[in-house]
């Protein structure tokens, strides 16, 4: 079974007119990685900037026509069982008052990065986020070759053909003006072989052109962004090379040039009969308009939205189109098919592009197994649906990729986030380490010097008294011995550190918690008087039995408070005092804040005994 | 005579059996050398979010004693049940259920701090594990929600109370549109909807 | 559940009906040489299936009119009267409902067995078969070859496993395996039961081979013993290959190149 003799021929939107629909009652816009920046009530002209790119994979969204925004709030996406997003409904008010944005004068000194950010300003999205990555652009890499996909050969779609053949001379000037500014090495307008008109209408344009027309033979998932790098990039271009969607260069040329942000679309809207309509629709009209317009009604349809393969039915035709809503399926509703047990016939594995044994992947996916789904080549997956539409049995093949190759995105995206941590734990253990160890250098530096000041002062006074000399001279010993014993200290843990450091450790930890400890003592302290507080207010006869409870509560916490602090001062100023002894007086400030401890908890626990 | 030959030649072959099978399994398992040590590749599949909840001081410690098999495998409920069947399929155990007083797994959320109640205390910045919040003493201080873990255990310190958790952002690479894929919710195959 | 909107091949009732219509022919000619008697084997013989594979989804509690819908069942208890015309009417109905249970009932339902229930029927039916020569069929045989030859240009035929068996009949020729040929069993067997899935290898190579040693298993049996039903000895063979063909799987399956 050869993949181009089962699917159906393209077809041409040939002769039919491009529609526009008419204005629709309202408008329902996402912000989809962009921050809102009009106000519920707000009037807004055309072209007006309703929220701007918050992230490097949001694009900035732009009123479509003028008129007030009714609502800004979580709306429902065009995606089988997707959670709500935010988005805002426009109320258009039939004027079409537009904001005469400026055309960018001066666009062939722009930088690549400059452009990106531009289109991103302007609303012009490509596959994912933005048409020109950001973080492409920024490395300013220099581009071997340029694709523009307008390889149209999934089932059902026009939409690409009737660009270009409606469009095809500002195609031409958006990809001269790509050309000018990202300076690929070779630019390529990649096409199907069935559409014809297309190739009709670009042929005579690309004569004298900085670019090439490659018509593809290849069946259907030629189209995709790998297969079509496969397929046109030479080995040494295969590292940097662009595809952009033809569609979104369409856009880019009319926002660099013209200076009009992206807010229509071309939609084609087909229906059971191999009636298709192609219409420009204003980003975010309900999909009952478009319907409309074509002469249907939502009511008595399915609706699906994307190509014959890979299309997905949609909950309701209230949501508005975005800019990846390329084509609409309008199919009589029909009984839910039952899922028949996997046959073993190998038709999916037979007309797998990939080469991919579809059936194990489907009993691994179905069964969790996402190792396994691994092994299986999950991510070589492409998922162009060609097994779902084959399989005898019905099974949802490509439903259950979608979202394996989903949970095992998200199961990469927790590793990373766990190793970060990680990563990030154990530096935070090293510097806990490294400053004690400074600390302890430090003081042992300062009794140091003390010492050797103590020994010169020993040293001068010769002619005094004989007691006092000896005297001196034994504390001279004592501080030139601390200072010695300062310096093993100070070695020891180069010579062996296994033993102290993790006594140290022990002791820090232990510290560290103590700390914790002590506040969340004093944290339910806290609260406990609040909420005796509160009872208080509430019950006001008994306000004043209450105060004089409280009282005393409030002072014998503020009171283990203070004692905490000043047993912690004085811990650390004992600390800080005397390295050699450091270990001892660790511990005496653990005893003391255990202490401290102990005593918040009493406080606290006085506390609650009072309130109850 | 014949039927205690028979028997002997059974028990032979049987023996026999034993020994290829013993030898093939010994043959086929991976070698225990080139791995890491087992606590390091029992802390590569916990969560990392040093929470404490586990009753030990961080993630690595209870991979070390689960090593040394003094405690239990569901005591992580970051990791969830997910994270208990991952570590009983490396320690070879029986996949065991959360205790009934186990804390309750959440989602994941990440730290805010009210940036207009905080005192600058520094208290959360010394209790947070992966150093995530930023901030000096008397300054104001702030969540890097990229690098919070959810650990809450800035949430106690804290002594004006201005931590709050809030559920985790979905970020743009959970999510895109020029892909179109299914939520996340089980597929049961045979059920139609 | 996202069904796709365009559907590039039949459904799996659809496949099982084309299977069936594939067999017309045979059935008219099997009607044509036998009579009327032929004729109520083959009502019996659908019944008991019927009955036997809704009584088996009862049982798996599953629903029963989708899965009788799939046309398996009846699929197989037309294949079973067209392999036993001589065989008593009791006997076919037992047979056929026996190996419905037991081979596809009895491990899960269709897709899940990894016998063939033909082959199984045929095998459970071959002690009672009355002995003697069997005959050349010639115009069953040419009946049926237009049948499969018609589900290849269809696109339904897997045809690596007949492939592979004609093959090894064709080069066993000078062994005296031409007779072989003559037999419709050959053909029904080779054309209904090696191209299904579920009893075979998945892949192409798997396929190739398992009908290779079919035809080989079947051709030593047929010569070296006294065995003269080739019906009957290949479906032997295929039950038997057909237990090792997780094992083809295995061995010819691989994830394929990395990309």
């Amino acid at each position: 079974m050869s993949r181009p003799s089962i699917l159906p021929a393209h077809t041409d939107p040939g002769s039919q007119p491009l529609l526009t629909t008419p204005l629709p009652a309202q408008l329902r816009l996402w912000l989809q990685g962009a921050s809102c920046c009009v106000e519920v009530g707000q009037r807004v002209l055309k072209h007006q900037l309703l929220a701007e790119a918050d992230s490097e994979f949001g694009v900035a969204v732009h009123a479509p026509t003028s008129g007030h925004i009714r609502a800004i709030g979580p709306l429902p996406q065009a995606l089988p069982d997707a959670p709500l997003l935010d988005g805002l409904q426009l109320q258009p008010d039939g004027l079409d008052e537009a904001l005469s944005l400026p055309a960018e004068s001066n666009w062939p000194a722009l930088s690549a990065l400059a452009l990106a950010m531009r289109l991103q300003d302007m609303g012009v999205m490509g596959q994912h986020g933005p048409l020109l990555p950001l973080a492409w652009a920024a490395k300013a890499s220099p581009l071997a070759l340029l694709i523009i996909n307008a390889v149209e050969n999934e089932p059902f779609l026009q939409a690409d053909s009737m660009l270009l053949c409606e469009q095809a001379a500002a195609v031409a000037e958006a990809m001269a003006m790509l050309g000018r500014i990202l300076q690929p090495a070779r630019l390529v307008l990649a096409i199907q072989q069935e559409q014809g008109a297309a190739i009709n209408a670009l042929r005579s344009l690309a004569a004298d052109q900085c670019w090439q027309l490659e018509v593809i033979q290849a069946p259907y998932p030629a189209g995709d962004e790998a297969q079509l790098l496969r397929a046109l990039a030479r080995p040494e271009e295969s590292g940097n090379s662009l595809c952009l969607p033809v569609a979104g260069v369409h856009a880019a040329g009319r926002a660099i040039l013209h200076g009009e942000p992206c807010i229509s679309r071309i939609v084609t809207v087909s229906t059971a009969l191999k009636q298709s309509h192609n219409m420009r629709a204003l980003l975010g009209s309900p999909v009952a308009d478009l319907l409309t317009c074509a002469g249907l009604s939502s009511q008595q349809h399915a609706l699906v939205h994307g190509g014959g393969l890979r299309g997905f039915a949609l909950p309701d035709a209230t949501i508005g189109i975005h800019q990846h809503s390329h084509c609409l399926l309008v199919r009589p509703r029909q009984p839910a098919l039952t899922a028949q047990p996997c046959i073993r016939c190998g038709d999916c594995a037979s007309i797998c592009p990939s080469q991919l044994q579809p059936q194990e992947l489907y009993w691994h996916c179905s069964r969790q197994e996402l190792a396994q789904a691994q092994h299986w080549r999950l991510a070589d997956c492409s998922q162009c649906g060609l097994c779902s539409a084959v399989c005898p049995s019905q099974l949802p093949l490509l439903d259950s990729f979608r979202l394996a190759s989903q949970q095992l995105l998200l199961a990469e995206q927790q590793q990373c986030a766990a190793d970060a941590a990680r990563q990030r734990h154990r530096f935070r253990q090293f510097r806990l380490e490294r400053d004690k160890q400074e600390k302890a250098q430090r003081l042992a530096e300062r009794a140091a010097q003390q010492a050797a000041k103590l020994a010169q002062q020993a040293a001068e006074p010769t002619s005094h008294a004989e007691p006092t000399a000896t005297a001196a001279d034994k504390q001279a010993a004592i501080a030139a011995a601390m200072a010695r014993a300062a310096e093993r200290q100070q070695q020891r843990p180069a010579v062996a550190p296994s033993v102290n450091s993790s006594e140290r450790e022990a002791a820090i930890a232990a510290n560290r918690q103590a700390a914790i400890e002590a506040a969340m003592a004093r944290a339910a302290a806290r609260k406990a008087a609040q909420e005796a507080a509160k009872a208080a207010a509430a019950d006001a006869p008994a306000m004043a039995k209450d105060e004089d409870q409280n009282k005393p509560g409030l002072n014998q916490q503020q009171q283990a408070l203070i004692q905490a602090a000043m047993h912690r001062a004085n811990a650390q100023k004992a600390a800080a005092s005397s390295s050699p002894a450091s270990l001892d007086q660790d511990k005496k400030a653990l005893i003391a804040a255990a202490m401290a401890r102990a005593a918040a908890r009493k406080a606290a626990g006085d506390e609650t005994e009072q309130d109850k | 005579m014949t039927l205690v030959l028979r028997l002997l030649l059974l028990l032979l072959a049987i023996w026999l059996l034993g020994k290829v099978l013993r030898s093939s399994a010994q043959k086929l398992r991976p070698a225990t050398s080139t791995l890491p040590p087992l606590a390091e590749r029992i802390d590569a599949i916990l969560p990392q979010t040093q929470c404490g909840q586990c009753g030990h001081a961080g993630c690595l410690p209870y991979a070390q004693a689960l090593a040394r098999g003094e405690d239990s495998i569901n005591r992580c409920p970051p990791g969830g049940e997910d994270g208990i069947r991952k570590l009983a399929a490396l320690l070879h155990t029986d996949y065991l259920p959360f205790a009934a007083d186990a804390p309750p797994q959440k989602p994941k959320a990440v730290a805010l701090i009210d940036e207009a109640t905080c005192i600058g205390c520094t208290l959360c910045i010394q209790a947070c594990p992966v150093d995530a919040i930023l901030g000096s003493a008397k300054q104001m201080h702030t969540v890097l929600a990229d690098e919070c873990t959810g650990c809450e255990l800035c949430l106690a310190p804290c002594p004006v109370d201005c931590i709050s958790m809030r559920p985790a952002t979905s970020q743009p690479a959970d999510w895109r549109w020029g892909y179109p894929v299914i939520a996340i919710k089980a597929v049961k195959p045979g059920s139609s909807s | 559940m996202n069904t796709p909107v365009i559907r590039l091949a039949p459904t799996l009732a659809s496949r099982n009906r084309q299977q069936l219509l594939a067999l017309l022919p045979a059935i008219a000619i099997q009607l044509w040489q036998w009579g009327p008697p032929a004729l109520l084997a083959l009502a019996s013989a659908s019944a008991s299936a019927l009955l036997a594979d809704s009584l088996g989804l009862a049982w798996r509690r599953q629903a029963i009119w989708p899965g009788l819908r799939q046309g398996e069942a009846l699929l197989t208890a037309v294949l079973l009267s067209l392999l036993l015309p001589d065989a008593a009417v009791p006997l076919l109905c037992l047979c056929t409902g026996g190996a419905i249970l037991l081979l596809r009932q009895l491990f899960g339902g269709s897709g899940s067995s990894l016998f063939h229930p033909v082959a199984g029927g045929l095998l459970l039916a071959a002690p009672w078969l009355p002995a003697g020569l069997p005959h050349a069929d010639i115009p069953l045989s040419l009946a049926l070859l237009a049948g499969g030859l018609w589900l290849l240009w269809r696109g339904l035929l897997r045809w690596q496993a007949p492939l592979g068996l004609l093959l090894v009949v064709l080069i066993a020729l000078p062994v005296g395996s031409g007779w072989l040929l003559g037999q419709s069993a050959l053909w029904l067997l080779a054309g209904w039961v090696m191209s299904d899935g579920s009893a075979t290898p998945i892949t192409p190579r798997g396929r190739l081979v398992y009908g290779q040693a079919a035809g080989m298993l079947c051709i030593s049996f047929v010569t070296l013993t006294t065995q003269p039903d080739a019906g009957v000895t290949l479906a032997a063979c295929l039950l038997l290959l057909s237990a090792s063909a997780p094992l083809l799987d295995r061995l010819t399956l691989s994830p394929g190149p990395r990309t």
